[in-house]
């Protein structure tokens, strides 16, 4: 049985047992991906259901000329990632040459295609795998996808709100100064401001900096 | 008016008519809301297209076909019923090729049809030498580029197949797979021949309308039982599509096209390098003169848009590349993608 990792957080992460087989651990993943915090998501993912090959690519290489050398059983790529139609020739001439290709996006699998299009992963099968197989790490894609994008808007929201923190500070220490006032009453000036403009107090805050510049 | 239309594009001179339609009111006019979506692959547009995130998508003529019949790819069933544009394609070879055709005592810039000989003879050279293969790039297997890169190569008395080594790379990468040396010359479309001979690292041997005349470039593709083909929304919009392709044909509107064009959700690109590919006069490297011609890219024409004429010329392109074998199958399939029906419907 494999172990849960230290920092894993819940149901989001749940692993299915059916990747628990020990037969993952030989089949070679292909992670390609812009974003290497979340590549690196993806990949813990991986390991924790058995994939310990998991290769990861970078968007500049070129990655026809690398995908012969990695041999991969399965690619992961973002669809931020514009070498797709590359990967894809790359499918259809060895198709034709070398060996068995499927797509992982087909009609068949209509909801998944859907999930994985909208988080903004796609994956390709190239052994000729059981698609079954496959489903379990496309879906953990799907959520770690997910997971990653959540991050990141909560990143943004507390990197605005730290900017505005600092902003309101100064402000307010500008209306202390300029009105001879005190902290709380400051503040509840620019709250009521904000409330009867219906704005952020972070924009009424940089709006009586700027003014404070000009003047 | 109901919801939005969600249209994908690629950041391709040959977008201009989705453009034009949505900043310069020609959808309005026709009752049509659109949000355009500005991508990066066509396997992105095709996903999306078949998720149901677009109604229609700007897509290679002949991938609309290959995805419909799912040739090399999920199988995607497709309309194609509005051809945006002819030609706009072209040829460049990198600077370092250059010294090979210096050595063989070739210009690649005479005329189209001596940089073909010149290339044969180089490829010649090289494999008298043991030199390794070429590499030459296109935008994709499935597209006019694969196709008048082939005819480039065939006329120059080379075989695509086994004389060089043709791969597929985004077009935003080829310069840099270029100065890398992983590529060595590419097919594309505008404006990105002009962008790298514009920085000093490839000169532009032939014109797409060099190599063969009125070449089906893209369409605009739906899904086949998608919104818009289901009712009058799909007519509306290809006469909106119509109205601004003559809009975007027409020199007078060039200066306001190209600046709407040149906004970041658009092309990202100086106005001046898309209109000189609208214009046709393109530079060939950075010292010489201009080739001109006036077909280089059409947008406008009687029956211009009018896509089932493009079918057999596809269908044709795709037996001799390989990709396909079941010729009179394959020609049933394309008359129902290429249908002329909304077309006729919208008056085009």
């Amino acid at each position: 049985m494999l172990g849960r990792s230290k920092g894993d957080t819940g149901p989001a992460f749940h692993i299915p047992r059916a990747w628990q087989a020990p037969m993952e651990s030989s089949l070679k993943v292909l992670l390609v991906d812009e974003s290497p915090i979340r590549a690196a998501i993806i990949e813990d993912g991986l390991r924790e259901g058995g994939f310990s090959h998991v290769v990861r690519l970078s968007s500049t290489d070129m990655l026809v000329r690398r995908i012969n050398e990695i041999d991969p059983d399965v690619v992961l790529i973002d669809l931020a990632n514009p070498q797709r139609d590359s990967l894809e020739q790359m499918f259809q001439v060895s198709r034709l040459v070398r060996r068995p290709i499927t797509m992982f996006v087909d009609e068949s699998d209509a909801d998944q295609t859907r999930a994985a299009v909208e988080a903004g992963v796609s994956a390709y099968i190239v052994n000729g795998l059981h698609k079954d197989r496959v489903k379990n790490i496309v879906d953990m894609c799907v959520t770690r996808f997910h997971v990653f994008a959540r991050l990141a808007e909560e990143l943004a929201e507390t990197k605005t709100a730290l900017a505005d923190r600092k902003t309101i500070d100064r402000a307010k220490a500008l209306l202390m100064k300029t009105r001879a006032i005190g902290e709380e009453e400051a503040y509840a000036m620019m709250r009521r401001a904000a409330m009867n403009q219906k704005a952020r107090l972070g924009d009424i805050a940089r709006a009586i900096i700027t003014a404070s510049e000009i003047c | 008016m109901s919801a939005p239309l969600n249209i994908g594009f690629l950041p391709l001179t040959d977008a201009a008519p989705l453009i034009a339609a949505v900043d310069f009111g020609f959808a309005q006019a026709e009752g049509l809301a659109i949000t355009l979506h500005r991508d990066v692959s066509w396997a992105n547009l095709r996903d999306r297209l078949m998720v149901g995130q677009y109604d229609a998508a700007h897509m290679l003529a002949p991938l609309a076909l290959a995805a419909s019949l799912g040739v090399g790819q999920a199988k995607c069933p497709l309309r194609a019923p509005f051809l945006l544009n002819l030609n706009g394609n072209g040829i460049t070879l990198s600077k370092r090729l250059l010294e090979d055709f210096a050595a063989i005592g070739c210009d690649p810039l005479t005329d189209w049809m001596t940089a073909a000989r010149g290339l044969a003879d180089v490829v010649r050279a090289r494999q008298a030498t043991g030199a390794s293969r070429l590499t030459l790039a296109t935008v994709h297997l499935f597209s006019a580029h694969t196709y008048l890169l082939r005819r480039f190569l065939r006329v120059g008395g080379l075989d695509p197949d086994g004389d060089v080594e043709l791969v597929v790379a985004p077009p935003p990468f080829m310069v840099d797979f270029m100065d890398r040396g992983l590529i060595d010359g590419f097919c594309v479309g505008s404006p990105w021949n002009s962008l790298a001979v514009d920085r000093g690292r490839g000169v532009l041997v032939a014109l797409g309308c060099e190599v063969l005349a009125d070449v089906p470039e893209k369409v605009l593709a739906m899904p086949a039982q998608g919104r818009l083909t289901r009712d009058g929304e799909g007519v509306a919009l290809l006469r909106a599509l119509g109205q601004a392709c003559v809009f975007v044909a027409d020199p007078a509107n060039r200066a306001d096209l190209t600046q709407a064009m040149s906004r970041p959700d658009r092309l990202d690109c100086p106005a001046e390098v898309i209109a000189r590919t609208l214009s046709g006069r393109l530079a060939l490297d950075q010292h010489r003169a201009l080739r001109e011609r006036a077909d280089f890219i059409r947008f406008a024409g009687p029956g211009l848009h009018r896509p089932d004429g493009c079918a057999p010329w596809i269908v044709e392109q795709m037996v001799e590349a390989g990709q396909i074998s079941d010729r009179a199958g394959t020609l049933e399939a394309a008359e129902t993608v290429f249908a002329a029906d909304l077309a006729l419907a919208a008056g085009l």
